[in-house]
């Protein structure tokens, strides 16, 4: 019997340490890049945001018209118009594959992407504008062409540049395109359609505009 | 019967002996504080935040911290287990706002409780307003959160902890232990840098997901026009 404790110990010991040292206690689904070549050169890569669904958290800063910043914070002056916005991220197949941070406003309009993919990297993006929201054009859009609106149709579109990466995207340099595709308005006034992100990057010298 | 019971009371002997070891593994160091490694006409900058400025913040359905605010959509999706979302407002060493971060952290697969390593990849853009925005890349190590915070408030009846942690939590992913700052925009386009976050915790409840923390993130800017932030020598303090 002291036989077989001590081996039992000698056994627990060992199970122990191998779990410790070896055992994935962190192993989450993970899907495959979903990356292709350019026709011309450098690496695509499209992500989606399914709006208003895959919104998790918006902020905007105290001087907005919808304040969210809990009572006591205070924001910069010139922070007043900017906003941030928190988003799942997806695949082009759809799959939620990481999460984006979108930040925008500003007296000098800009737009500035941050997209995450736990266990590959991360993607930094940054564009001048827009002058005006997407909620503002989808909103005058409809206004002005209501027929427009019954089906899915591109609104808002900007341009950018690839300003860093981590990762897999480390040393990435290239461009992104955001563009929205609203089919409406939910009932609580949000739009409801797409966000797409594509990506044209390479490592070293910059590949020109992505162009979807 | 009485066979298998002294090899289950061994197995359960050993196992306890192991987890015992590695909490009190006195060969697992700390997070060393490491100094970064600026280049002479670097700009260095420390931004200020605490769990007290936390606009927004969300995480797994059964995460230990309280969703802000309490409806906040929950990260449940399997790509995004160990994932946690926060939205903060910085500010200076005076305590004037600054602008806002947003911290994406994913617990990393390279988690190895045997070497004292609970690996998290970290992911921070600093937005400071009327400048531009920095995107900061960093790996930490939580485990002395856990060893010396987490544990003890677990261990308590109340589920709650109080006390004074405090501790750098950077250790990568550069081979020199500090986080690397990969681009910026506005006024911060074409800058590059390296970063360290520190962390200062005084009380976790376990029953109402509540953390009291101060943090600080150190950041060492080549080629920037920054301004503001507390500007000084580099220094591994």
């Amino acid at each position: 019997m002291k036989k077989l404790f001590l081996l039992g110990l000698l056994l627990g010991i060992g199970g122990a340490v191998w779990l410790a040292g070896w055992y994935p206690f962190v192993d989450p689904v993970r899907f495959a890049s979903e990356s292709g070549v350019a026709r011309n050169g450098g690496r695509t890569e499209s992500f989606r945001i399914e709006i208003p669904e895959d919104r998790v958290l918006g902020a905007v800063a105290a001087g907005s018209a919808a304040p969210s910043v809990p009572a006591g914070l205070s924001l910069p002056g010139a922070a007043a118009d900017a906003a941030v916005e928190i988003y799942k991220l997806r695949n082009a197949s759809g799959n939620v594959i990481g999460l984006a941070s979108r930040i925008y406003g500003g007296d000098a309009a800009y737009t500035d992407w941050t997209l995450m993919l736990p266990a590959r990297g991360a993607l930094f993006l940054t564009a001048a504008g827009p002058e005006v929201s997407p909620h503002a054009m989808a909103t005058a859009g409809a206004a002005a062409e209501p027929a427009a609106q019954s089906s899915m149709s591109p609104v808002f579109k900007i341009l950018g540049d690839v300003a860093g990466g981590s990762g897999e995207f480390a040393g990435f340099v290239g461009s992104f395109s955001e563009e929205w595709d609203v089919s409406g308005q939910d009932a609580e006034g949000r739009l409801v359609g797409r966000i797409e992100i594509m990506t044209l990057t390479q490592t070293g010298t910059r590949p020109g505009r992505a162009a979807p | 019967m009485k066979y298998v019971l002294s090899l289950l009371a061994g197995l359960v002997c050993g196992a306890v002996l192991v987890l015992l070891a590695l909490y009190y593994n006195p060969l697992v160091r700390e997070n060393p504080r490491v100094p970064l490694a600026a280049a002479p006409d670097a700009s260095v900058e420390v931004f200020y935040d605490s769990a007290a400025g936390t606009v927004a913040r969300t995480g797994p359905t059964d995460g230990l911290l309280a969703s802000v605010p309490a409806a906040a959509e929950t990260l449940w999706e399997p790509a995004l287990a160990w994932t946690e979302a926060r939205v903060l407002v910085l500010r200076d060493v005076d305590g004037r706002a600054l602008g806002f971060g947003v911290r994406f952290a994913a617990l990393d697969s390279g988690t190895r409780p045997l070497t004292g390593e609970l690996l998290a990849d970290s992911v921070w853009t600093l937005h400071l307003a009327g400048r531009g925005s920095l995107f900061v890349d960093g790996m930490d190590n939580l485990w002395p959160l856990v060893r010396h915070v987490l544990v003890p408030a677990w261990r308590a009846e109340d589920g709650t902890w109080q006390g004074s942690f405090d501790g750098d939590i950077t250790v990568g992913p550069r081979p020199s232990r500090v986080a690397v700052m990969t681009g910026g925009a506005g006024v911060f386009a074409g800058t590059r840098g390296e970063a360290r976050e520190s962390l200062s915790v005084e009380a976790l409840s376990l029953r109402d997901g509540r953390l009291a923390a101060d943090g600080s993130l150190l950041v060492a800017i080549t080629g920037a026009a920054g301004q503001g932030g507390q500007a000084g020598p580099v220094s591994p303090e």
